[in-house]
């Protein structure tokens, strides 16, 4: 009963700042992607939920937003399944996985001088090209699987972790939304 | 785009101008440039790898280069790319390849010759290409479909009539891309021959002995990251880490042409200068100059720079060679006609060379800000339906579907009239066997015109290919207009060299030019007593 209380008013403190959380949330992350956020120093050994580990006295959540400390990624799918207020597609890839309790280091060879991550440390979670091709086939194109690169392109080219993903079908094809 | 950042790219064009014997400032000490001609790198002190072949470029010329480099027995052979993935253009375009005496043409009772393909290769040329590098194409070329198939690539079972051939002659990978050819060859190179193939190395000089004697290495950028959001070709992007490459036999240049390198192609032609986001092109993005610029700054003879084709194929409604253009040539200009909306009129051969039809579209076609594209009509007969993208062009509205000819102009705003009468002369000519209106050859396989639905798919020309590049002579070594011989251990094929289409390249004809010249290349590299 108590718990079903607390949703409901959480759900409807969101929907009252549906519009604020929304412009707040472009804001950063668009602010992040031309550099604003350059004050943000990625530290490994971070919490996902520690917002303050990289980014600081920096406010990124918005007013009155619950503290986040021990939460995962489901815990946040409680409140923001509604998708006007999807936190997914705003959020860089890098805090999607710290938010599933992935950190640097699950990467990143050594953190503390990170160098690029190759495609087969993705497949160790992730699934190999073909079993991951599977999850698009009904797009078309399909980008995993390609009739120019088959199930070869490297994850990079279109998933960034730290920087907003890209489409690198889009040099010719119709754009399409990529997480 | 700030100020800033503007002004550092400015600067560095303009060192990038001056630099061509600059390297790390170290390496220029004490050689001397009092050769006015030579342009190329010195020696480096240490070289960061060695290699018996290198070869730049990972499209089809580059593959057959590697591959037969490693069948002649060299042993340290790598293939370089610049871009995060391998096969250039060649890995996107349409997979068309011509072949003269072929087993289909045995199979479809097709007569044909050599005499006859380099007849029809000539008249696209203007009678500019050098003969000896086409003909070289035409005679070596005959084995190329069990060539490719020998290690894996996949024809359709039937040929394709493309634009200026008199015959049909060419094949089609089953996937109707050149993927088909280069995904099988990158991996008989790569687990058949044990070939090495590195992305994301760019080319940035290229290593004469002596300053202007035998090429031995090149200079690159390891880690090279293309920036996918340039607009000028990529130019002043200065990524990754400076390293000096050997090579003991020869390096080989298969680096493809310049379609989408603004400064470049606009320089041939000013109405081509436009930035890369304002004028398509069916090019991937790496399709840039600075190689080919590269090989003339060493002393390379340019050839037919100025000559660039356009693909009369493509659709205004898709970016890049799309799916509209294997439709376009496998049905819409076979099998159906092109008019110009306004008239209801053809007004072309639309099997004529890509510059013919190219002209003529853009003279209908008008003001590129108010475009008035015309649109091929064909109908529901066997050759139209057998199109390989029909149904894709069909779900992205490249094509769009009609019940009645009427439809089709009440759509466009046709005379109705005029189209019905064109057609219906149309209809007639194919009948007879003789176009008297523009001349389209009519072979037993096209039919009226007549049975509904019909597929009517609108048209613009898109820039395509660049004939011109480097001399090469029939040995694949590049020729210097210092000497005017061979650069000994410089090799090039493929579209970065100028010569063998002239004026205009037919269609099909580039996969065979790139695999012959790509099979001679490393063949000769490979053998070279170096």
């Amino acid at each position: 009963m108590e718990k079903k209380e607390l949703d409901k008013a959480k759900k409807s403190e969101i929907a009252r700042k549906k519009i604020i959380l929304c412009i707040i949330f472009v804001g950063i992350i668009m602010g992040g992607a031309a550099g604003a956020l350059a004050d943000v120093v990625l530290k490994s050994g971070v919490e996902g939920t520690d917002c303050r580990g990289c980014h600081g006295e920096n406010k990124v959540l918005p007013e009155g937003h619950i503290e986040l400390s021990g939460m995962t990624y489901s815990n946040c799918l409680e409140c923001h399944e509604d998708v006007d207020v999807s936190i997914r597609e705003d959020m860089l890839l890098d805090h999607v996985h710290m938010l599933h309790g992935i950190g640097c280091g699950d990467c990143h060879v050594d953190p503390e001088d990170p160098a690029e991550v190759a495609s087969e440390t993705c497949y160790e979670c992730h699934g190999d090209p073909r079993e991951v091709a599977e999850l698009t086939a009904d797009v078309d194109p399909n980008p995993h699987d390609s009739k120019h690169y088959g199930t070869d392109l490297d994850c990079q080219l279109c998933h960034r972790q730290h920087t907003p993903s890209v489409d690198f079908c889009a040099q010719c094809h119709e754009p399409v939304d990529v997480p | 785009m700030s100020n800033d950042s503007n002004s550092t790219r400015r600067d560095f064009l303009k060192k990038g101008a001056l630099a061509g014997v600059a390297a790390a400032g170290s390496m220029t000490l004490g050689f001397g440039t009092k050769n006015a001609s030579a342009r190329a790198l010195p020696t480096p002190e240490k070289w960061d790898a060695e290699y018996d072949v290198i070869i730049v470029g990972s499209g089809f010329a580059g593959l057959a280069a590697g591959i037969t480099a490693k069948e002649n027995g060299a042993e340290k052979v790598v293939i370089l790319d610049k871009m995060p993935v391998n096969g250039g253009n060649s890995i996107i375009n349409g997979g068309l390849l011509a072949v003269v005496n072929s087993k289909l043409q045995e199979k479809e009772g097709i007569e044909d010759s050599v005499e006859l393909y380099l007849k029809d290769l000539l008249d696209a040329g203007q009678d500019i290409n050098h003969k000896d590098l086409i003909k070289t194409v035409a005679t070596e070329g005959q084995d190329l479909a069990e060539w490719c198939s020998e290690k894996g690539v996949e024809w359709n079972p039937t040929l394709e009539h493309l634009g200026g051939h008199s015959v049909p002659r060419t094949y089609l990978t089953t996937v109707s891309s050149g993927s088909g050819i280069v995904r099988p060859l990158t991996t008989h190179y790569k687990d058949k021959l044990g070939g090495k193939l590195q992305t994301n190395t760019k080319l940035t000089g290229i290593v004469r002995e002596g300053n202007n004697g035998r090429v031995v290495g090149v200079r690159v950028r390891e880690g090279y990251s293309f920036d996918f959001d340039s607009t000028d070709g990529d130019r002043g992007n200065t990524s990754g880490t400076e390293k000096y490459y050997r090579a003991k036999k020869g390096v080989i240049m298969a680096t493809g042409g310049f379609s989408q390198d603004p400064f470049f192609r606009g320089a041939q032609d000013p109405n081509l200068a436009m930035p890369t986001d304002e004028l398509d092109s069916t090019n991937h993005a790496g399709a840039t100059a600075e190689a080919l610029e590269e090989m003339l700054r060493v002393g390379a003879v340019p050839v037919h720079l100025a000559w660039i084709q356009s693909g009369p194929w493509a659709s205004p409604n898709e970016s890049g060679f799309g799916v509209g253009s294997s439709y376009q040539i496998a049905a819409g200009f076979r099998y159906g006609i092109m008019v110009d909306t306004e008239t209801g009129k053809r007004f072309m051969n639309e099997l004529d060379d890509r510059r013919t039809r190219t002209m003529a579209m853009f003279d209908v076609i008008g003001d590129l800000e108010d475009p008035n594209y015309p649109i091929t009509i064909a109908d529901s007969q066997d050759g139209v339906m057998a199109a390989g993208t029909l149904e894709k062009c069909l779900e992205r509205d490249v094509v769009l579907k009609f019940d009645t000819l009427e439809a089709v102009a009440n759509h466009f705003n046709i005379p109705e009239e005029a189209l019905k009468e064109q057609v219906n002369e149309y209809n007639r000519y194919v009948k007879e066997g003789e176009d008297k209106q523009f001349g389209k050859p009519i072979d037993d396989g096209m039919k009226p015109i007549e049975k509904a639905p019909f597929y009517v798919m609108e048209g613009v020309p898109k820039v395509h290919h660049t004939m011109g590049g480097v001399m090469i002579n029939t040995e694949g070594l590049v020729i210097e207009t210092a000497t005017q011989k061979p650069i000994e251990g410089l090799y090039a094929a493929g579209e970065s060299v100028g010569g063998p289409h002239g004026a205009s390249r037919l269609g099909s004809c580039a996969i065979p030019d790139c695999l012959v010249f790509g099979r001679i290349c490393g063949r000769n590299a490979a053998r070279d007593k170096a």
